[in-house]
């Protein structure tokens, strides 16, 4: 136990103790090959028959590095009968919970790798809310996309524990990786950038287009089951707009086209309009795959109930096939609460018994039979914040007026001030995350031929053909022309 | 507003004129009404025989058999007319069509009769004639006299205009085009393929004619004649393409100080203000009216030979729109018995009613239902679907109140405009800077989608970046400092 305490406790995980920032990180490299690759087999097997002391031995916050080495050892390694499990498991619960997000680069495959197993460890709930606190405690801004959001998304979407997700599903994803630099980078160093820092520490896999995709198709489904459709519509924006080469486009995007179709209807009532830096070749393959989408889409703003009704019949295997069906049950529900919607823009009061008379539903393809069900239907509306107005109840469902709002509400100025400066503020960090990315780029070996080729067309059209019209002819000769006066 | 509606419901008279059978079954109807029954005899009857007087040629026939397909009280007369009016040219197709129409409404007027021995002998004529213009024209070729060659092409497309083959007589008129010598022959051959477009309805066609002879630099006189040729002709090709607006002011330049032989091939002088008023009314504003109509010296010169759409366009400059339409309402009949503007007149009477609609609601916050349905709606017919309409296609700004029946206007508060907007455009820009910069970092970490498995194979892994990838553009923004610093520096 001695030998395990001089080798773990060897470290001193306070910065201010190091000479400088150079010795720190240093010294955590060293320390970590210490208690990891370069562990003596016996301090490991010491680790192994006394876990409850090893785990003593250092504070998971003060020194994460040696805590994740003694906790990885006794998850993998075969424990004796006398400590149970749950214990050395609740041990490693507290790590996650608590570990230091600087200390843990210098042991980011090792860590990554406890993340990995977290949900064979975990019940699924509790190894999806472990891995969006792991993420978003190594990156609190959540931009960097790693491995460990994929498997995040398929364990939440699969349990379907979503909530403990939301906090990374809701961070912009602005960076994805390539691998790292070959260059050394100081892992403490307080102004690195998280999209720096965690390839260099090993803390993601390599992660390919489709794991990308992946991602956002699930983040999609995850909002989508919580009916938040303009979050999902924007999910699958970034899947249907990926960027493509040589015109393909894989099966997850045109799947994903169909769905953000019909989410676009339910959040707009209206077919939504493709982002603009979507190219014509990839719209026109979406539309080529999509068309019993399109025109369910299409015939949602008119007032056209039946056919629709029609349209979701004739295609029910479509949607059958591609697991659309309870979007589109989800469709026809809200086509007649659209349609409610839609007469704001040409009523200011209205009966109840007028809104009965004038929209259809789609489920029958003809008006509620009942007063009573389009005031229960309006009162829906109201309260879950999809309509904006006031109900006047009268003696009758019938005689009961419906008053619609102004689509927005005035904000007072400081809320709009408030507001503005938030997307000011917002828009200022974009510009810094933008001049990096250019110093990124600007380094990268495709910019650099890029640039010595433009060197090479300028200097090649600098080259004077002849004689050159700068030359300065002060008297020109017009019998010998202007070679006469050189 | 005019502007922007004008197109629109062009195009629906458009699919409306395929079908003026629509028309013929209900003009009765509409006729039934013993007031306007009375009042559309006498007046129609003036216009039947001005029909007859004042517009020369082929449109004689067409405007006859017009009428007496759709109007119940005068057919009879209008297909005796017709018939013999087809009798006194050479086109046994159109003898046969009036006879076959006057056949089923009055089987037992002497000009029902089959002519058999006139159908024979004209067919030979024309046979003759043909084979005659066809041969001369041969010698003229084989002499190559350009003069000659198109005179004679002119010649024979006017003798196949006017046995109703339209297209050979096109062919014809287009051969002309290429012997010309003077201006003067450009214009005959615009012309005369204009005429044919307007027989076969081509508006586009007619267009493109007028427009190459409206430029012809000639003498005054003559410029003067060609000028209001081509605004005519060119304004009824507008008119028929439902290009409301630019008809009405095509029309209005006409000059009226031509004779009206230059141009009644096409239209009278009376049809000119007719077609010119009406679109001036369904498409201007109050001052236009009063500026380019009103008070344009020379149209005000066709206006008065049609009193009545002056007065309705003086009545609703002043705003007294339900005198306005009244008077129009009284003409409809009329108007539906016009070749040119048949197909049109519903969309251009709802136009008009709709301007009358939302200019008396101008100068109100609200107004009550009733009210408006004193002024515009008839005994059993309310407004309010109407208003509906309008509301709907953004024409009237205003909503409705059921409860207190009231129209009330739509007063945006403009703080509130301000606010959403520039929330949404802040927030647009945001996300869209968001978006490329995850894009441009999606493309240098070589993660697009590819198409072929072998570029899939090293995209995917990241390592390799094609070497051309900057250069192929489309869809990816230009990922290098370019890109970077345009948006950079907007912010």
């Amino acid at each position: 136990m001695d030998t395990l305490r001089g080798i773990f406790q060897a470290f001193n995980p306070d910065v201010k103790a190091h000479s400088s920032a150079k010795a720190f990180d240093t010294a955590a490299r060293n320390y970590a090959a210490s208690v990891t690759t370069n562990l003596p087999p016996a301090a490991r097997a010491a680790i192994l028959q006394q876990p409850l002391e090893a785990i003593q031995l250092v504070d998971p916050l003060t020194n994460t590095i040696g805590h994740l080495a003694i906790i990885d050892i006794l998850l993998r390694g075969p424990t004796p009968a006398s400590t149970p499990r749950a214990l050395i498991l609740d041990e490693a619960l507290r790590f996650l919970l608590q570990f230091d997000p600087v200390q843990i680069r210098y042991v980011g495959p090792l860590f990554k790798s406890l993340l990995d197993d977290a949900s064979s460890f975990y019940t699924p709930k509790v190894a999806v809310e472990l891995l969006s606190n792991a993420i978003l405690r190594i990156d609190p801004s959540g931009s960097v996309f790693t491995s460990t959001h994929l498997n995040m998304a398929k364990l939440a979407y699969d349990a379907n524990c979503i909530e403990p997700a939301l906090r990374v599903f809701d961070a912009d994803i602005l960076y994805y990786l390539r691998p790292p630099a070959p260059m050394r980078l100081e892992l403490n160093d307080t102004a690195l950038q998280p999209q720096s820092y965690i390839p260099a520490a090993g803390l993601t896999d390599v992660v390919k287009s489709t794991s990308v995709l992946e991602y956002h198709f699930l983040q999609a489904m995850a909002y989508i089951s919580r009916r938040d459709w303009s979050k999902a519509q924007s999910a699958l924006e970034r899947v249907i707009g990926h960027p493509t080469k040589d015109k393909g486009v894989s099966k997850i995007m045109t799947e994903c086209y169909k769905k953000w179709l019909l989410v676009g209807v339910l959040k707009d009532g209206k077919p939504p309009t493709l982002p603009s830096y979507i190219t014509s070749s990839t719209r026109s393959i979406y539309a080529g795959l999509s068309e019993a989408y399109s025109n369910v889409a299409s015939l949602f703003p008119t007032d056209a109930a039946a056919a629709l009704r029609e349209e979701f019949e004739k295609r029910r295997a479509v949607w059958e096939e591609d697991q659309n069906l309870s979007l589109l049950e989800e469709v026809l529900v809200s086509y007649q609460k659209w349609q409610i919607i839609n007469l704001r823009r040409i009523y200011q009061q209205v009966s109840i018994s007028h809104i009965r008379e004038t929209t259809l539903s789609a489920i029958t393809a003809e008006t509620l039979t009942d007063d009573g069900d389009v005031l229960m239907l309006i009162s829906e509306m109201i309260e879950s914040g999809m309509l904006r107005g006031e109900l006047q109840i009268g003696s009758t469902a019938g005689e009961s007026y419906l008053t619609f709002h102004e689509e927005y509400k005035l904000m007072t100025e400081a809320e709009f001030a408030a507001e503005v400066a938030r997307c000011h503020a917002s828009i200022e960090a974009l510009t810094k995350q933008y001049r990096t990315t250019n110093e990124r780029f600007g380094t990268t070996k495709e910019y650099a031929k890029h640039v010595l080729r433009e060197q090479k067309r300028m200097d090649k059209d600098n080259a004077d053909a002849g004689i050159g019209f700068d030359m300065n002819v002060e008297d020109e000769d017009l019998m010998t022309g202007v070679l006469g006066s050189v | 507003m005019a502007a922007s509606t004008s197109t629109q419901p062009g195009s629906d008279a458009q699919a409306y004129a395929k079908s003026p059978d629509v028309i013929v079954t209900e003009l009765p109807k509409l006729d039934i009404d013993l007031y306007i029954q009375n009042y559309v005899a006498p007046r129609a009857k003036a216009n039947f025989v001005y029909l007859v007087v004042v517009v020369l040629g082929r449109t004689r026939y067409e405007r006859l058999l017009l009428i007496g397909k759709c109007c119940v009280p005068l057919r009879v007369d209008a297909l005796k007319a017709a018939v013999i009016e087809a009798k006194s040219g050479s086109d046994v197709t159109r003898y046969k069509d009036a006879l076959q129409l006057l056949r089923s409404v009055a089987p037992d007027e002497p000009e029902a009769q089959r002519d058999e021995e006139w159908i024979e002998r004209t067919e030979l004529a024309n046979r003759t004639e043909t084979a005659r213009l066809e041969t001369e024209l041969k010698g003229y070729r084989n002499n190559l006299i350009k003069e000659s060659i198109r005179m004679g092409n002119e010649d024979l497309g006017k003798h196949f205009e006017k046995i109703g083959k339209l297209s050979e007589a096109a062919d014809a008129y287009n051969k002309m085009r290429h012997d010309v010598s003077t201006t003067k022959h450009i214009f005959d051959c615009g012309m005369h393929l204009a005429s044919i477009a307007f027989q076969r309805r081509d508006w586009a066609t007619v267009l493109s004619n007028v427009g190459k002879i409206s430029n012809i630099q000639s003498g005054d006189d003559e410029q003067a004649q060609q000028q209001a040729y081509t605004k005519v002709a060119s304004g009824v090709a507008l008119l028929g393409l439902g290009n409301y607006n630019d008809a009405a002011v095509t029309l209005l330049h006409t000059n009226p100080n031509v004779s009206p032989t230059e141009y009644n091939t096409v239209a009278s002088p009376n049809d000119v203000a007719i077609y010119g008023g009406l679109l001036a009314l369904a498409t201007m504003d109050r001052v236009a009216l009063q500026n380019r109509v009103l008070d344009n010296q020379s149209f005000r010169a066709f206006l008065e030979h049609e009193p009545h759409i002056r007065k309705a366009i003086s009545l609703f400059v002043n705003g007294r729109y339900s005198n306005c339409l009244s008077i129009l309402e009284s003409s409809r009949a009329d108007y539906l018995l016009d070749i040119y503007l048949q197909p049109h007149i519903p969309t251009i009477y709802s136009m008009i009613r709709e301007k009358c609609i939302v200019q008396y609601f101008i100068p109100f916050s609200c107004v009550t239902l009733d009210s408006l349905d004193a002024a515009f709606g008839s005994p059993n017919r309310s407004v309010e679907p109407e208003l509906i309409r309008m509301i709907r296609d953004g024409s009237l700004r205003a909503r409705i109140d059921t409860k207190n029946k009231l129209l009330v206007a739509v007063s945006p508060d403009p703080r509130l405009v301000v606010q959403t907007n520039a929330l949404a455009v802040a927030r647009k820009y945001e996300q869209e800077a968001k978006e490329r910069l995850r894009r441009m970092n999606i493309v240098v970490a070589g993660l697009e989608t590819s198409n072929s498995r072998k570029q899939q194979s090293s995209a995917v892994g990241g390592s390799e970046v094609e070497d051309a990838w900057y250069e192929d553009s489309g869809s990816i923004p230009p990922t290098t400092d370019q890109a970077a610093e345009v948006d950079v520096g907007e912010t």
